[in-house]
Order: C-alpha cells, then sequence, then structure tokens
C-alpha cells in the first residue's frame, strides 16, 4: 500500500516546492514512475516462446526423417528431411532458389507497396466521408468476394508475361485488408479525443494529421502484417497462372519432374521469405505503436 | 492529514524561478470572461423514440473569474450542459454567451476538461501539453518553457519526457490540467474530472484545482455529482433536478477565497452541503413512489 503510493506522494512534495525542499527529499525524487505491468518475468516466459517450438521442430525433424521409412513410403511421395537438406547443396538448384526467390521477392513488396499505397489511401477517403463510403463500400465488399486469382488470366491479358500481373495479383490480395483497417483505425477512434480536438477548434488536416492516423496506426500496421503474407501468395499464385521465372515457375517444373524433395526445398525458401518479412513488419510495429 | 499537508505546502513553497505571484507560473492568461446561459432547452429526438427532454429552461450567469459547480443525478443533462457551453452542441432553444458574444461553434479561449485524461497515448507529457499551442502555430521554445514551470508546478517535474501510460490516474488528470491551461482559457469547463480517482487522490486533486483557480483566475464551471466537491470548489452550487434537468435551487457557499481541507468541519461547508442534499432526498422519494 504504501509503496504503491510513493509516486503520488513523491509529487506532492514537489508541487509548488522550491528545487531545495525537492533536492532535500532524494527518497521522494520525481523520477520515480508507477511501474507498468509491462515487465513481466522473464525466465518462464522465455522458455515458453522459445524452448516449447525448438523441442516441436526437433520432434516434427525426427518424425520426419524416419516416419516414411518406417511407413514405406516412397521417396516422391514423402522424402526424409535429409534428402530435402541435401537439395540445397546443389549448386544448380540453390542458384535457381536465389535468382527465381528475388524475381518472387520482388513482386511480392511491388504488390505490397501498390496494394498498400492504395488501400490506405481509399481507407482514409472511406472513413472521411460517410458519402463515398455509402456509395462505394458495397462494391468493395462484392470485389472481395470474388476470389482475386480468377483475375489473374485478365492480368495476363492487359499486360503480358512480366512482372506486372504478378504484382497486381498481390497487391489485389494486399489492398482489402489494409483498406478496411485504415477505415476502421480512423472511424473507432476515440470519442473523447474527437471532442478535445473539437473543443480546441482544431482544423480538419489538423484533426488527420494529430489524432486520426496516430490513432488508426496500431490498426493500419496489423492489416499491413496480414498483408505480407496475402502479397507473397498473390505473387506465387501470379506465377502459377502463367511465368518464366519466380518461386511459383520452380515449383511447377519440380512438380511435372517429380522431384518432391526439391519442391520442399522450395517450400521452405518461400516459408522463410514469408516469416522474415512478417518478423520485419512486427518489429516495425513494435517500434511504431510504443502505447 | 490532508489539511496539514497542505498547509506546510503553502506556507513554505516559495514561487520557482521565472514564477509570477502565487507560485503560478506566468502564463499569458487573458482577462476572464463571463458566460452566460439564456433559457437553455435540449431535447433529444430519435426517429421512432419519444424525444428525451435533456436541459429545460437553463439559465445561469457565471461572473468573470467566478466558480459555479453544477451537480445533480446521472442523467440530468448536466454533460450536455457543459457541451452547450464548449459550443460543441447546439441547444434545441436558447442560447449561450461568452461576454457579449453568442457560442455557436468551439472557441479557443474555453478549455474543456472531460472525465477521462484524454492524452494521447503517442506523445509525451510535454508533447500532451503542447497540444493547443501546436494547433495555434508551431510551437516554440517559449511554448515549451511554459509548458514545463506549468508542468513543475503541478508537481510533474521529471515528467515531462514520459509517456502518458507511465503516469498513475490522478498525475494523467493533472497533465490534463495543465494541457487545459496551456490554452490561455478564458473559461475553463471541468465535466467530472476527477470522477475515475479514488476518493484520496481525489480529495488532494480538489485541493489543487482550487489553487490553479484562485491562482489564474480563469472563470471556471464544474460538472459533478459529488456534492461535497461541489461545495468546497465553488462559491456558488447549482442544483439541478433528474431528467428533465431543471434548475431547483442555488446555493451560495459562504466559504473564504482561501481554501483547504479544514474549510470542510465548518458549519457553513455542513450548512451548504446539507442543503445541496435536501433536495436530492426529495426527489429520491419521489423516484420512488
Amino acid at each position: 500500500m504504501r509503496v504503491s503510493e510513493q509516486p503520488e506522494a513523491g509529487v506532492r512534495h514537489s508541487a509548488g516546492a522550491t528545487a531545495a525542499e525537492t533536492v532535500s527529499r532524494p527518497g521522494s525524487a520525481p523520477t520515480e514512475v508507477v511501474p507498468t505491468e509491462r515487465a513481466s518475468g522473464s525466465g518462464r516466459f522465455s522458455l515458453r516462446v522459445v524452448g516449447m517450438p525448438a523441442l516441436l521442430l526437433v520432434v516434427v525433424a525426427a518424425l520426419w526423417q524416419y516416419l516414411p521409412g518406417l511407413l514405406g513410403l516412397k521417396a516422391f511421395v514423402l522424402p526424409p528431411l535429409s534428402d530435402v537438406l541435401t537439395q540445397f547443396r546443389s549448386p544448380s538448384l540453390a542458384n535457381q532458389l536465389w535468382t527465381n526467390g528475388l524475381v518472387t521477392l520482388k513482386e511480392t513488396l511491388l504488390g505490397l507497396l501498390l496494394g498498400s499505397v492504395v488501400g490506405i489511401l481509399i481507407g482514409v477517403l472511406l472513413g472521411e466521408s460517410a458519402l463515398v463510403r455509402a456509395a462505394v463500400y458495397p462494391y468493395l465488399v462484392a470485389f472481395q468476394s470474388l476470389p482475386k486469382v480468377a483475375l489473374a488470366p485478365l492480368f495476363v491479358i492487359w499486360f503480358g508475361f512480366g512482372l506486372t500481373p504478378k504484382v497486381l495479383v498481390a497487391a489485389t490480395l494486399t489492398f482489402f485488408p489494409l483498406l478496411v483497417n485504415t477505415m476502421s483505425g480512423v472511424m473507432t477512434v476515440d470519442r473523447d479525443r474527437a471532442r478535445l480536438f473539437r473543443s480546441m477548434s482544431a482544423s480538419r488536416r489538423q484533426i488527420w494529421l494529430k489524432l486520426l492516423l496516430p490513432s488508426a496506426l496500431p490498426s493500419v500496421l496489423a492489416g499491413f502484417e496480414l498483408a505480407t503474407v496475402l502479397a507473397l501468395l498473390g505473387a506465387v499464385l501470379g506465377e502459377f497462372v502463367s511465368s518464366q521465372d519466380g518461386l511459383g515457375v520452380l515449383l511447377q517444373q519440380q512438380q511435372t519432374n517429380y522431384d518432391t524433395a526439391g519442391v520442399f526445398a522450395t517450400l521452405m525458401v518461400l516459408a522463410f521469405i514469408g516469416v522474415t518479412l512478417n518478423q520485419i513488419v512486427v518489429q516495425i510495429r513494435k517500434r511504431l505503436v510504443y502505447w | 492529514m490532508f489539511r496539514k499537508r497542505n498547509r506546510s505546502v503553502a506556507s513554505r513553497a516559495a514561487p520557482p524561478p521565472g514564477a509570477g505571484h502565487n507560485g503560478f507560473p506566468q502564463l499569458s492568461m487573458p482577462s476572464p470572461l463571463s458566460l452566460t446561459a439564456k433559457n437553455v432547452t435540449h431535447v433529444f429526438s430519435r426517429r421512432g423514440k419519444t424525444p428525451v427532454v435533456a436541459l429545460e429552461n437553463f439559465s445561469l450567469d457565471v461572473a468573470p473569474g467566478e466558480f459555479v459547480a453544477v451537480v445533480g443525478p446521472s442523467g440530468c443533462g448536466k454533460t450536455t450542459l457543459l457541451h452547450t457551453f464548449a459550443g460543441l452542441a447546439k441547444p434545441t432553444s436558447g442560447e449561450v454567451f461568452v461576454g457579449d458574444e453568442p457560442i455557436r461553434s468551439p472557441r479557443r479561449d474555453i478549455a474543456v476538461m472531460f472525465q477521462a485524461p484524454t492524452l494521447l497515448p503517442w506523445r509525451t507529457v510535454l508533447g500532451n501539453c503542447l497540444l493547443p499551442r501546436e494547433l495555434e502555430h508551431r510551437a516554440d521554445e517559449r511554448d515549451r518553457e511554459a509548458a514545463r514551470q506549468l508542468l513543475a508546478w503541478a508537481g510533474l517535474d521529471g515528467f515531462a519526457d514520459r509517456r502518458p501510460h507511465e503516469l498513475s490516474g490522478g498525475m494523467q488528470q493533472r497533465v490534463a490540467i495543465c494541457r487545459a491551461l496551456m490554452a490561455d482559457p478564458s473559461i475553463l469547463l471541468l465535466d467530472e474530472p476527477f470522477g475515475a480517482l479514488d476518493a484520496m487522490t481525489r480529495e488532494q486533486m480538489n485541493v489543487d484545482l482550487r489553487r490553479i483557480w484562485a491562482a489564474s483566475g480563469v472563470t471556471t464551471v464544474l460538472i459533478t455529482h459529488d456534492i461535497a466537491e461541489a461545495v468546497f470548489l465553488s462559491s456558488r452550487v447549482v442544483v439541478l433536478s433528474p431528467r428533465p434537468g431543471r434548475i431547483l435551487d442555488v446555493v451560495d457557499v459562504p466559504l473564504p477565497r482561501d481554501r483547504d481541507f479544514s474549510v470542510i468541519q465548518t458549519p457553513e461547508f455542513t450548512d451548504a452541503c446539507a442543503r445541496v442534499r435536501s433536495h436530492f432526498a426529495r426527489e429520491a422519494s419521489y423516484a420512488s413512489v
């Protein structure tokens, strides 16, 4: 009880007091802060966060290595883990994974960029104007219920076999989560804070810059986190439909050759790209949204 | 306990460097203005529902530099009244004035403090205080210095660069007071500002608020449902009836301008509280019939 009251007590003493008085009371230094809940016991926490997934990884790896042999599965159905891992030693495959991976990564990032910019802009527009929202939103929902891959053939007709159709498929997939999250982030702004800004006669522009956009930031970044995964999905799907290079094309070639170990190796690279992109966004989010 | 502590602070406190009289930081506080409500009626009508009369024929004159408290049970239109004074809500009929000017939209010289501190979590304590200035012009070193002095005066020196979530509820509400004062208000509107605080912190905040008012001389209207708080802080208490909100009584508080918590033991304080309370006792018995 006494301890929890200390910060308040410290404040009391220094309120309206001279600097000398504050100095003479070192126990009530005003730099004391109320302990927040963020500092939690880290010992058991790290065991659960790192230890348990690591254990599961070992178990799955062991099963993958020995189960196919025990069950008598053929290598082209489910190759043991060691077969998959040796794939990475082959210089030709490593080279193919590298060059195709870069292509897929480029499509993903460009699609993510395009989809996010358009999604955030339209989200802001819909958040701002109830009229535009009423007019446009039903069509956006209709568009969202359309399977985006089905648009890929159209994009190919329009833009050929290059980079553009894949970027567009990735962008159409990322666009919607960002739009919805931006819009809802803007619209669910704290009512008292909105009232505060109005009471201070803030202009529309000031309300956007100093209240709505910062308020929407957590929600926008959550949408962005989801969108990174979807952008990668969109890029690979676009490559399936028509392409000369990219990990999706590599997968199809490996499939034709019944190179199952190669397929797994490519999948691992895709998973690696997906996890890395996602983690980058998670870290950005933690840096920007510290409240 | 509060009385003793408060006295010791008051007697020993020398003004911090650069502070004005009474230890209050030198803000360019404009002269206080009067606040007037003339026959304000506020009806909320929603389609398909019977209209709700939140306020009925409310008239009040608040003199420049006066501290008036409005008490009433929940749902008597207190907050609606405050929003009307703040220019946030338009009355169905009647008008409100600052000085001689009718209030039709929010004004920069009317500062509002809400029940929650409503600080912006992404800004530092200092950044929150600077908000009203930033809405007018780019905040410069003078503004920052004024905010620092105000924070120090409110007992928050050393917290300027903290984030709001690192502060206790009482400290957050102090920051909100500082932010309101940074707008250099002629009129301060308070909507149950300490309602969410525990009783001990609340008493201390009341003493502080009274001190702020005495030092700044700003015209202040406080909305509350706490009778003792209303009487302790104000020079007049307006008693509102439950819905529709009508003025039942206006109680003058015959207490000295310089108050600390010792006044709660005086007969004047007890009498004023009793008179305010008598209205609610009667209203409550009506309600139960």
